[in-house]
């Protein structure tokens, strides 16, 4: 299951760079690879 | 008349080493204090996912100087009164993993990438500053379950970070975390805030600190010219698996620069602007206005086709076994050229630990010394330039391991 994620570092995922402050969904095992430079986003209603 | 009691507080004498932290929840402005678990560590409930920076080479420095600015008048022969024109906090740490996430998080502006057995960080072309909440804390001299502790609330990465290569001594970096003032939190309380906790810590939960001395990397390097740098799509540099030189497929006719002197020096250096404003003292914004990018050795060679290339505005002959030569005076600049530093993990020869920057200009000229005394050694320095053809966050270069 993918969930929506909060870049606080810039990361490279699949050749596309992701600037601070900008969003992307990501399954549980790549966010985590990157956990230093994300932060999970809580999505209204969850 | 009775005296005064003097104020002699040993205890009050600061001395210990401390931990670095960025902070995932920073403190709220009602209660402006890092929440400590029972080990000192950030409350992982209260402060979400915190990163520890790793091993600290020195002091931790933590300051906030204020610039005053006098007022006075011609009648009198010193200011009478003064006011508060800005207000500068910063913690500064030498930090000693170099390891491509903490590299990542000292310089602010890179990206940081990881897949099957590497792990990078790409620099060059990113236009938005990190910033986040940093922490210093240390235990009291006094009672090691009771904590000094200094939080930037918002805070942005202005040292940039080193890689040094050599034998003598191990890589370090001087991270520097610029405070800026949060002005959604209430006057007095913008930027940060010391404290120290008067009860031991209890409770909460810890936050894994992550010291990892087989990121310390000590060794030698060498230095490389790569005709075909590394492509935009496939940023590293392809290394040899058994040897860890550039795979002669992947980078045709690389050229080896021969025994340097000493450490080579890899340096990735933002340079920021403060935006400021003359309602607050501190800086409330940041922007990238630089990226320095540099990488300086010691030749021990020297042949005529090396002092060459090294110069760059020189016209290399070889003559049938005749002569050697350069020549300069009137030429024009070659074309530059990509440049890496390969080393080996200190812990594991077998990976390698990459620094290159994709289009360099050799900056620093050549020397030749005639001496009984010395021999010929001569320090180059390489700017990195930016590839504008490449993806913004890759222009420039990347560091990169083999994990």
């Amino acid at each position: 299951m993918k969930r929506k994620y909060g870049v606080v570092l810039p990361v490279d995922i699949d050749g596309r760079i992701y600037e601070f402050g900008s969003e992307l969904e990501l399954d549980d095992e790549t966010a985590g690879e990157y956990s230093h430079a994300l932060i999970a986003v809580e999505e209204e209603g969850k | 008349m009775p005296g005064t009691a003097k104020n002699y507080a040993v205890a009050n004498i600061i001395q210990g080493p401390g931990k670095l932290w960025v902070i995932g929840t920073p403190p709220v402005d009602a209660t402006p204090r890092l929440t400590l678990a029972s080990d000192g560590t950030p409350d992982s409930v209260t402060h979400g996912t915190c990163i520890d920076l790793g091993a600290i080479q020195s002091a931790i420095t933590n300051a906030v100087k204020p610039k005053m600015t006098p007022i006075a008048l011609d009648q009198y022969d010193a200011p009478f009164d003064s006011y508060l024109q800005e207000e500068d906090a910063t913690i500064e740490a030498e930090l000693a993993q170099t390891e491509a996430s903490k590299l990542q998080r000292a310089l602010g502006v890179g990206a940081y990438s990881t897949g099957s057995g590497y792990k990078q960080t790409t620099f060059g072309g990113l236009t938005t500053v990190p910033t986040a909440c940093i922490a210093a804390i240390s235990p009291t001299r006094a009672n090691p379950n009771r904590y000094y502790v200094s939080t930037l609330f918002s805070a942005a990465s202005v040292g940039g970070f080193e890689v040094s290569m050599g034998r003598a001594k191990a890589s370090a970096y001087k991270a520097k975390f610029q405070g800026l003032m949060d002005l959604t939190r209430t006057a007095g309380k913008q930027t940060g805030i010391w404290h120290q906790t008067l009860a031991d810590a209890a409770g909460g939960t810890p936050t894994a600190p992550s010291v990892d001395v087989t990121e310390i990397f000590q060794g030698p390097y060498d230095l490389w010219i790569l005709p075909t740098a590394p492509t935009d799509g496939a940023v590293r540099v392809t290394l040899d698996s058994s040897t860890l030189t550039p795979d002669s497929a992947a980078h045709p006719a690389s050229v080896h620069l021969g025994l340097q002197e000493g450490a080579g020096k890899f340096t990735v250096i933002p340079k920021l602007t403060l935006m400021k404003a003359d309602q607050v003292t501190g800086a409330i914004g940041v922007y990238i206005s630089g990226l320095t990018a540099k990488i300086e050795a010691e030749m021990s060679q020297s042949s005529m086709s090396l002092l060459s290339q090294m110069l760059m505005t020189g016209a290399y002959t070889l003559s049938g076994g005749q002569y050697d030569q350069f020549t300069f005076g009137g030429g024009d600049k070659a074309a530059a050229f990509c440049l890496c530093m390969i080393g080996k993990k200190r812990t594991d020869a077998t990976k390698a630990v990459v620094c290159c920057l994709y289009k360099v200009n050799s900056v620093a000229g050549v020397d030749l010394t005639m001496s009984r005394q010395k021999r010929s050694s001569w320090k180059v320095e390489f700017d990195g330039m930016n590839d504008i053809t490449r993806t913004a966050g890759r222009q420039m270069g990347v560091y990169h391991e083999m994990i």
